[in-house]
């Protein structure tokens, strides 16, 4: 009987949740449109502030989630994940794995799939913000923010993780990576019991509530990594398996 | 150059940029699904191809591009028309 009322309730505090995430990225886009647009200040700080302020967003709901009893939640070594200027990529098992980078990175950018430009609880904040689409990014743009002091996450599998499948992961990244010559942190994120996975409703909550756990790695430096002088084709395969099994939890070959 | 050597040319830039052995390379196979050639690396082959043809290669002529085959057959359609504009415009 407990269990049921337990899980009657997380299944509604799910709903609310999901309700706040909708209604607040509504307010957020509008408040930002009426109050910071307007300033006589330029397009690219309006994006920082944009960032900075979803960044808070974040920070704030999964408190709000974790207040309601819904899931818990540790980062290891998070100030990694604000130094400017680098790419951080992570494995994508749930549909939270944003939320949560976000929430402890003070004005990231990031690669979003072109639904979100449409969908209308997000179509305000990504469409301010300045942030990537993937249906149109361009390597050097993405290279060029980095450089410029920005931090990019990208989730290297271009979708959630397959539970129970080998990772594969695209080449985007380490294009973006080997051009820019940039540091890339690396976050293995867990969740356990899993939820929020591709094709899983959202009423469909787990047993218990999820434990997420973000390890954040020490950051390699491509611009060490990379052999220079052979084809950039080549050195981006390179990047990718490294990666590939750095994300994997599998210790860092040595060349 | 005939379709065959247009072939061997391919197949060994494919080697040189991919790591694809030339063996595995079949003119039926397919860019993405077969060999894990994506938008990006067709880019950098048109870019390297542009030996072959003398002129940079537009993403467009490679749009219903699918197979090897079809990467020969559209190279060999852009040296015949370079051949074309050079009789055309002699100097």
């Amino acid at each position: 009987m407990c269990k049921y009322i337990d899980r009657a309730w997380r299944v509604a505090a799910t709903g609310f949740s999901f309700a706040i995430f909708g209604l607040g990225g509504c307010l957020l886009g509008i408040l930002i449109l009426v109050t910071l647009y307007p300033s006589p200040f330029d397009l690219s700080r309006k994006q920082r502030w944009t960032r900075q302020s979803i960044s808070v967003a974040c920070w704030i709901y999964v408190r709000i989630m974790r207040g309601l009893g819904l899931l818990s939640f540790s980062f290891a070594n998070p100030e990694q994940l604000k130094q400017p200027g680098q790419l951080v990529i992570a494995n994508h098992p749930t549909l939270l794995d944003v939320v949560f980078l976000l929430s402890q990175m003070p004005a990231a950018n990031c690669i979003v799939k072109a639904e979100l430009w449409r969908n209308p609880f997000t179509a305000g904040p990504v469409r301010l913000a300045g942030y990537l689409r993937n249906d149109a990014v361009l390597i050097e743009q993405a290279a060029a923010k980095i450089n410029g002091g920005q931090t990019l996450i990208i989730f290297p599998e271009g979708t959630r993780t397959r539970p129970g499948q080998a990772m594969k992961f695209k080449r985007g990244f380490a294009n973006i990576a080997q051009l820019a010559k940039c540091k890339v942190t690396p976050v293995i994120i867990d969740c356990s019991p899993p939820t929020l996975q591709k094709y899983q409703k959202w009423y469909q909550i787990p047993e218990r509530p999820p434990k997420f756990t973000f390890k954040v790695l020490a950051p390699i430096n491509v611009g060490e990594r990379s052999d220079f002088n052979r084809p950039k084709t080549i050195q981006v395969r390179h990047l990718t398996r490294l990666f590939q099994t750095v994300l994997q939890g599998r210790p860092v070959p040595k060349h | 150059m005939t379709r065959d050597q247009i072939f061997t040319h391919v197949t060994d830039l494919m080697y040189k940029l991919f790591e694809l052995e030339t063996t595995e390379i079949k003119p039926e196979s397919e860019l993405q699904k077969d060999l894990d050639i994506d938008s990006i690396d067709a880019v950098d082959l048109m870019l390297e191809l542009k030996n072959l043809t003398g002129e940079k290669v537009s993403p467009e002529a490679f749009h219903e591009v699918k197979t090897v085959q079809d990467v020969v057959i559209t190279l060999e359609r852009l040296m015949q028309e370079r051949e074309l504009n050079l009789e055309k415009t002699p100097e």
